[in-house]
């Protein structure tokens, strides 16, 4: 078990820059996730720390042993790929002993340890079938035996669940999360599913265009974005264009809110972002809280959350969420309501350029 | 049910060209391969004789040419596959820039004339051929390579002109192996050599085997090149099949030899396919 660290890595292909000065340090043990949409550099990265892609810069350590230019094979890491990349011709057993059979490995303690990878991601006794006669979810955990079982110094996950379906996919993960804690391996995890990253990691690295955007704990991510690009991405937030005004920020010039992010500035152009799960339809009883009046304008029903469309101000709108059983449940289009906000909350972020 | 209607309505334009020109002919033939022949006199009528089958495998000259033909097969068949190999793992595993140059490079050939590709070997091969003279001029060697009307001659020409084939059955092989699988096992502690021996190659057993078949079969039933770079004095089975016809009017004969080439070539694809399934596992 190691730690793994970058430093200043970067990647070219030809004309374009994927990978842009990227640094980042994973304590020994620590499960992160690179978050990000597609395109923006994180698979690049764990193919970089993997050794399947060569670096234009920086150098990637593992422990105190600097790996840039090392082949794959003398990494000493696990990879599970989204296409699980498990050998079609031979036995799960023989997948999970590949590994361990390049290190040297051979009879009852091969087996032994084949056994124990096995039981640790509950297959054991599937040794003499092949990928093909498993389901997805089970080639998935073969593939994830496979990694673990020659004990890599790091863990890396290529979006290893997103070819499953939901429901699999969420045992997955408390699956995924026991088996990392049980090792204590270092972890990189790819994904571009916020809530897989915001449940599973440590700390989450935002990434957008090739460039850290945030590297915190989930918590830290949520509640206190640090860009306009994490406070969009992640969560379901409304964005509105506002100005910084006497403390407060002003969505026009009726409307203002309380905020409890950087309102220096006066006159300042800014983003400001609610999330749709921050919006109370309910009153508190709160005297801090933002009030904000408003009229349903369109109704959404999916299940056990209700979507409103409200039109607030002169021409803003909101798009706030109701559990569907409660009281708030079935407002009908035309309906005038009191929306509630706190000021932490309230996420003012400056000005970019359209994203 | 109507699939299998579907199946029989798409199969049917082949399956009318085949019994035409291949089916019916076969079956004409079969009767005249159990015919006596005798020299002069022609096809004795009513006879019925095995004599022309059992020559194949008791006489010295009719067996040898048939252990010449199937060992000039696996000869070729070896060529195609150790020259291909490379070139088609260069095809898909190389720069993507280099793919089509690489791929019209190697299905050129197929473009010119046989006989025209066979001429040309003559012209490279004789005594007094390019490769010969090129040699004795660098003081490689003194006298010239019989490098024709022999075994080298052939092989040379057959492996130039199945290639193609080889290499396009490879292709399609190592494109379906997924780059992930070798990868994987590249993070698992494989060197490049090993990721080759015990992923791709197994992987890709299915298009050797299928590829080997094809240039096998090829191979041993090809007439002009063997006419042309063996000569008169090299026979091969098809060549064979060709003289006793042609030359010596033997039809009955003819028919026999034709009927074991293509009862071998049966026999080679069956073998494989059962191997294809053994060895890759995918059955």
């Amino acid at each position: 078990m190691s730690n793994l660290t970058l430093d200043h890595v970067v990647k070219r292909y030809s004309s374009v820059t994927v990978v842009k000065d990227v640094s980042l340090a994973i304590d020994e043990g620590e499960f992160v996730s690179l978050l990000g949409p597609s395109g923006c550099g994180k698979t690049t990265i764990l193919r970089m720390v993997a050794g399947l892609i060569d670096p234009s810069g920086g150098t990637i350590r593992i422990g105190d042993r600097d790996v840039t230019r090392l082949p794959p094979n003398k990494r000493n890491i696990g990879l599970v790929f989204q296409s699980y990349a498990l050998f079609p011709h031979l036995t799960v057993h023989e997948n999970v002993a590949f590994g361990l059979r390049r290190k040297g490995q051979s009879g009852a303690a091969l087996d032994a340890r084949v056994g124990e990878a096995l039981a640790m991601v509950r297959l054991a006794g599937y040794g003499e079938r092949y990928p093909r006669q498993l389901s997805g979810g089970q080639q998935q955990r073969v593939a994830m035996a496979r990694a673990i079982a020659p004990r890599p110094n790091v863990l890396l996950f290529d979006e290893p669940l997103s070819n499953l379906d939901a429901k699999l996919r969420d045992e997955m993960q408390i699956e995924l999360k026991r088996l990392q804690r049980e090792l204590g391996i270092t972890t990189l995890f790819v994904t571009h599913d916020q809530a897989e990253a915001l449940s599973l990691s440590d700390r989450v690295c935002v990434m957008q265009d090739g460039v850290i955007q945030q590297f915190a704990e989930p918590e830290t991510i949520y509640r206190r974005p640090a860009t306009a690009f994490v406070a969009s991405f992640i969560g379901k937030p409304n964005r509105l264009a506002g100005t910084i005004r006497g403390g407060r920020v002003a969505l026009d010039e009726q409307l203002d809110l309380r905020s409890e992010s950087d309102l220096s500035g006066d006159g300042r152009p800014v983003d400001v972002f609610i999330r749709q799960e921050a919006i109370s339809l309910a009153a508190r009883g709160d005297e801090n809280v933002n009030r904000i009046a408003g009229t349903v304008a369109l109704r959404s029903f999916s299940g056990p959350q209700v979507k409103y469309v409200v039109r607030i101000g002169s021409d803003r709108e909101l798009v706030v969420e109701a559990p569907s059983t409660g009281p708030f449940g079935d407002l009908a289009p035309g309906q005038p309501v009191m929306l509630e906000v706190r000021p932490q909350d309230v996420l003012v972020l400056p000005r970019e350029i359209a994203l | 049910m109507r699939s299998w209607r579907t199946g029989i309505l798409l199969f049917s334009p082949l399956l009318l060209v085949l019994a035409s020109a291949f089916i019916v002919p076969l079956i004409l033939l079969a009767p005249t391969s159990f015919r006596e022949y005798q020299p002069g006199m022609g096809i004795v009528a009513g006879s019925f004789t095995l004599q022309n089958y059992v020559r194949i495998v008791a006489d010295d000259f009719y067996r040898e040419v048939v252990l010449r033909t199937l060992g000039l097969g696996v000869g070729v068949t070896v060529a195609c596959l150790l020259l291909g190999y490379p070139v088609a793992y260069l095809i898909v595993r190389g720069r993507p820039g280099w793919r089509l140059p690489l791929t019209l490079l190697v299905i050129f050939p197929l473009m010119l004339n046989l006989v025209v590709r066979s001429f040309g070997w003559i012209v490279l091969l004789t005594s007094r051929g390019v490769v010969n003279n090129l040699l004795i001029d660098v003081g490689l060697i003194e006298a010239p390579l019989k490098l024709m009307f022999n075994v080298t001659g052939v092989t040379i020409g057959l492996t130039h002109i199945y290639l193609p084939f080889m290499v396009l059955m490879l292709v399609a092989a190592l494109q379906n192996v997924p780059r992930d699988l070798e990868a994987a096992a590249a993070t698992l502690g494989s060197s490049r050599f090993h990721v080759f021996r015990a992923v791709t190659l197994p992987l890709t057993a299915p298009g050797i085997i299928a590829g080997s078949i094809l240039v096998f079969v090829l191979t041993i039933s090809a007439l002009v090149t063997p006419r042309m770079l063996g000569g008169p004095t090299y026979q091969v089975m098809a060549t064979l099949v060709y003289d006793e016809y042609m030359q010596l009017l033997d039809w009955p004969s003819g028919s026999a030899l034709s009927f074991a080439l293509a009862l071998a070539t049966l026999l080679i694809i069956w073998i494989s396919s059962r191997m294809t399934r053994r060895w890759a596992g995918l059955a």
